[in-house]
């Protein structure tokens, strides 16, 4: 079988896919093809700019607050007086009340409504099926509910802006009592996390689903690219740690409006009158079920963003990843002690010292796994032939700004020293560096790198490498003075960043600092807000395997026609996922996971031509 | 009607993966109709023990045991009824490993999730006995005034 | 060349979209040969295994209050133990017809099979009408969840159940309505429908032969 035919054959195929989908496609209505879709391609790329907008929406919000904590007291730019209203900002002067708002908010949008949506159902969305083979998500209709219940959900959080009173305010966290006395704001928060746990109880199904049912043929388990594993492992936790925090707010929403006292405890006074529940509830109760959901969502916000590097980084230094064992392993180890950790955030309520061990021993032991794969990553460098594509320069950062942010956490696992950084700016720099340079630049680098799978197109290379050195080096000027801060004892949630405190004094003017970062943090990603939009239409053309990789997505045509499947012809799997660089084969630096062994042509469509080639053959 | 369930199968499966006829265990079950009528027996069978046990808890709870001893009980027969459900009309019993092992992760984590706001408790109230004892309602509801409030 | 030759399907060919090619799902009818299952089969597992969570946090808050209480009423001086008990039975039937609905089915028996999900569906109504008695009874009473932390999470716990048993319902009445349509062409994928909401009734009924000893017996 000639390549050149293999080639004409493969034209073909896709000419007739595209032309029975120009003939169909006007079966379909608009509504149906773009909005209700229930192709997993269209659906990712709905989450993904959904997903994109809360984040961008997130990041003003601490903008905001920044302005407040550089300069407390300063009265915002006109414009910007008038857009917050009198209510939120008289004179252009922030309220404390504005501010708390803000900082539940801020932690909410980015934690829910963006960075899990784009991680999950942006990247896993699309990713997932291409990467093992498949037509489609298991459920493509449940997964087109899963989008529609999350931008409701979304939109009725940001909603509580507009109630009197405004929105939540009590941390993204929600503790009562305060939360239960607070403005209708929090009902709102509520009914908002409800819509969310379902969207993602939705999708968590569907993706162990459509993983464990939709695989290729050959594509055995320990043969799935590291990503699908972390995506395997990310919806477990979603399936079995939310349901926790729905039946919280359910509680929390019956003590606010039902009377009930399930977290409320007996003789409260609010501004000098008794509250006149019945009393007897526990606010420590509602810690637990919040916590028990909200540390193993610390491990779902981070290991898609694990699963990316790692595609990242097996391409672009032409070799396998080394220990693929190890990080399966650590992986499905670190999600199962994700469950026994989550009293680690309680270490300050008075917990007695057996359970106060427990959950130290389980903190540290959690750590492990989190080395060993950060270990394999950077192990993964050694020897390799690293081409610093902008993909990969997010990723190499990555790996030594999630190993500070690991790090960070390790004094906050130990109750002893916990008692000094507990509530303060270091518990802020801590999981930011964790969540901000760690899983925001894994995310940079998914959509740097699976760009020209969905586009065709490759994003401006400069402007990429101008947009990353700005974000990494500003990105650090904000979080990490956040430690200093922190060591000496500047509390969080300070509508004043601790002007009150003498204690504070030598540091405050680390607050302009990271304000003045912030700022340009901000700035520093227009080039890539451009870069992105400009790119979708007048971005470089590049061919279908663009980066020559090895992992089943880049076997599909390019923009693989929406609701039609993903492969002219459905792939079989021969080998692993990070077959660079083999021995003996010299045609090429990489070998596709559904290129048969004994085809050997030269690969600058990848393995789609391989793939005709004995489709031709066994038909 | 029930007779000739391998024509009615077959006939429904115009696209055939080598697909054998009747009583083939290729959706998991096994549905000739003699199994089907077995099975059938199974669950009423099933349905008699949970009758049974079910006032076997009622006339349990009317002996006024201690509380720990009442708790106890109680629980196990729950369990073993509970464990009929699962094991028969939900076919754990032949269900698959992947399922099984699903449920087992999910049961140990409820377990986690039931120990620790209570242990938490238990804890504190062992270093610091009468740690919440102002935590108390602030008026208990009568337990019984003529005999039971339904 | 039909590319969409190669692609496996293990699944119904329905009639469904004329002209419109839809994506075909492999195993969704008939399991995958390596996991044994078919693809609502596990859909539902899972989720029934984040019920189990569901549940568990409820049964988690019942146990700290209850044992961090001074005092906490026993159930069967303030509920209504006879009532509950009939309501006990009253599901149980239900799991027993669901899931006779469901062998008749597989008998190749429409009939007995849409006769069973009725009975399912009208033992639901039973329990619901049951519950509405008590829960009416005790308003009457002044008893609601604001009163104390034993109604609290007696109505919690029940009313969430209760949710759960009107949601199954929904689906039970939906797929009565659907049957002669469903059971004509697409036989096994009905019938694997009532089989993964039949395990979805089973779960409700397993959670009451909880609920129903801790709440209304100790």
């Amino acid at each position: 079988m000639r390549a050149r035919d293999a080639q004409r054959v493969l034209e073909e195929a896709i000419r007739v896919s595209e032309e029975e989908g120009r003939d169909e496609g006007h079966h379909v209505s608009f509504l149906r093809q773009y909005v209700f879709s229930t192709d997993h391609k269209w659906i990712g790329i709905q989450y993904a700019v959904t997903a994109l907008t809360f984040l961008l929406l997130g990041f003003s919000m601490m903008l905001l607050m920044r302005y407040q904590l550089a300069w407390p007291g300063q009265p915002f730019h006109p414009w910007i007086a008038k857009f917050l209203g009198a209510a939120n900002a008289p004179g252009g002067i922030m309220l404390p009340e504005f501010y708390n708002q803000l900082g539940a908010m801020h932690g909410t949008v980015m934690v829910f409504l963006a960075i899990v949506p784009l991680a999950v159902g942006a990247f896993g969305n699309y990713v997932v099926p291409l990467q093992i083979g498949a037509p489609d998500m298991a459920f493509p209709k449940l997964n087109m509910m899963s989008y529609w219940v999350y931008l409701p959900g979304g939109l009725l959080m940001m909603t509580g802006f507009f109630m009197p009173g405004g929105a939540a305010n009590s941390g993204w966290t929600s503790y009562p009592p305060l939360s239960v006395i607070a403005t209708r704001g929090q009902t709102i928060w509520i009914l908002g996390m409800v819509l969310l746990i379902t969207s993602s109880l939705l999708g968590s199904i569907n993706f162990i689903v459509t993983i464990f049912q939709l695989r290729a043929k050959g594509l055995s388990f320990m043969r799935m690219p590291f990503f699908v594993w972390a995506q395997l492992v990310t919806s477990f936790l979603l399936l079995l740690a939310f349901p926790p925090l729905e039946a919280a707010a359910i509680l929390q929403l019956m003590d606010r409006v039902a009377g009930t006292s399930f977290f409320m405890p007996s003789g409260l006074v609010v501004s000098g009158t008794p509250l006149a529940n019945a009393g007897g509830g526990n606010p420590l109760l509602w810690q637990h079920l919040f916590w028990f959901l909200a540390h193993p969502e610390v491990y779902v916000l981070i290991l898609p963003g694990m699963g990316i590097i790692s595609e990242v980084i097996a391409n672009n230094t032409r070799k396998p990843l080394w220990g693929y064992r190890s990080l399966v392993g650590s992986g499905i180890f670190l999600g199962f002690m994700s469950f026994v950790v989550w009293a680690h955030h309680m270490f300050m309520t008075g917990m007695g010292t057996v359970i106060s061990a427990f959950f130290q021993t389980t903190t540290m032991i959690i750590s492990i796994p989190s080395v060993i794969i950060l270990t394999a990553l950077l192990i993964s460098l050694w020897g390799g032939s690293i081409r610093f594509t902008v993909p990969m320069m997010f990723a190499l950062a990555f790996l030594p700004m999630f190993g500070i942010g690991g790090l960070t956490g390790l004094p906050l696992g130990l109750a002893a020293s916990d008692i000094h950084l507990h509530d303060t700016y270091y518990v802020i720099g801590h999981f930011h560096y964790v969540v901000a340079p760690g899983t925001i630049f894994a995310m940079f680098a998914g959509i740097y790198y699976w760009f020209p799978k969905a586009t065709g197109r490759n994003m401006n290379e400069f402007w990429g490498k101008v947009h990353f050195w700005a974000s990494l080096i500003f990105i650090n000027g904000v979080f990490f003075p956040m430690f200093i801060q922190g060591l000496a004892g500047v509390s969080r949630r300070l509508y004043d960043g601790g002007a009150q405190y003498a204690h504070a004094k030598p540091v405050l003017h680390t607050n302009v600092f990271i304000t003045t970062s912030a700022f340009l943090l901000m700035a520093s990603q227009i080039p890539f807000i451009i870069n992105f939009f400009y790119s979708i239409r007048k971005g470089k053309r590049v061919q279908a395997n663009h980066w020559h990789a090895t992992t089943l997505e880049w076997a599909a045509t390019t923009s693989p026609p929406l609701g039609h499947g993903n492969f002219v012809v459905m792939p079989t799997v021969y080998r692993g996922p990070y077959e660079y660089s083999v021995p003996g084969h010299d045609e090429s630096d990489y070998l596709p996971q559904n290129v048969p062994d004994d085809v050997h042509t030269p690969q600058p469509g990848g393995g789609m031509l391989a793939a005709a080639a004995v489709a031709q053959k066994e038909s | 009607m029930s007779s000739n369930a391998s024509e009615h199968v077959s006939h429904e499966h115009p696209v055939d993966h080598g697909h054998d006829d009747h009583g083939s265990v290729h959706d998991g079950h096994d549905n000739s109709p003699e199994a089907i009528k077995k099975e059938i027996r199974r669950y009423l069978l099933v349905l008699g023990a949970l009758g049974t046990l079910t006032l076997v808890t009622v006339g349990i709870s009317r002996l006024h045991l201690p509380s720990w001893e009442a708790i106890a009980l109680g629980l196990a027969v729950a369990t073993i009824k509970g464990s009929l459900v699962a094991a028969f009309f939900m076919h754990l019993i032949s269900e698959r490993k992947l399922i099984f092992g699903v449920l087992a992760f999910t049961v140990f984590f409820f377990a986690m999730l039931l120990w620790g706001p209570w242990h938490h408790h238990y804890d504190a109230e062992r270093e610091w006995p009468g740690h919440d004892k102002t935590n108390k309602p602030a008026a208990a509801a009568p337990a019984n005034q003529h005999g039971s409030s339904h | 060349m039909d590319g969409h030759a190669l692609t496996p399907h293990a699944g119904d060919h329905g009639d469904a979209h004329a002209g419109h090619h839809e994506i075909e799902i492999p195993y969704t009818v008939h399991p995958r040969p390596d996991t044994g299952v078919y693809n609502g089969k596990l859909g539902i597992w899972l989720f029934l295994a984040s019920e189990v969570m569901l549940f568990g946090a409820l049964f988690s808050t019942l146990v700290l209050l209850r044992t961090s209480a001074p005092s906490w009423p026993h159930g069967k001086e303030i509920l209504n133990v006879p009532l509950a008990t009939v309501n006990t039975f009253v599901l149980i039937g239900s799991s027993v017809t669901v899931i006779l609905a469901w062998a008749y089915l597989r008998l190749g028996d429409l009939k007995k099979g849409k006769l069973f999900l009725l009975l399912t569906l009208l033992c639901g109504f039973g329990f619901l009408g049951i519950k509405t008695i008590e829960y009416t009874t005790k308003f009457s009473h002044h008893q609601f969840p604001s009163t104390n932390n034993f109604f609290a999470t007696y109505y919690v716990m029940t009313g969430l159940h209760g949710l759960h048993v009107i949601g199954g319902m929904i689906v039970f009445a939906y797929l009565l309505l659907t049957a002669d349509k469903w059971y004509g062409t697409k036989r096994d994928q009905f019938t694997n429908r009532v089989e993964v909401t039949g395990l979805y009734w089973h779960f409700v009924d397993l959670v009451w032969i909880f609920l129903f000893p801790i709440l209304y017996l100790l």
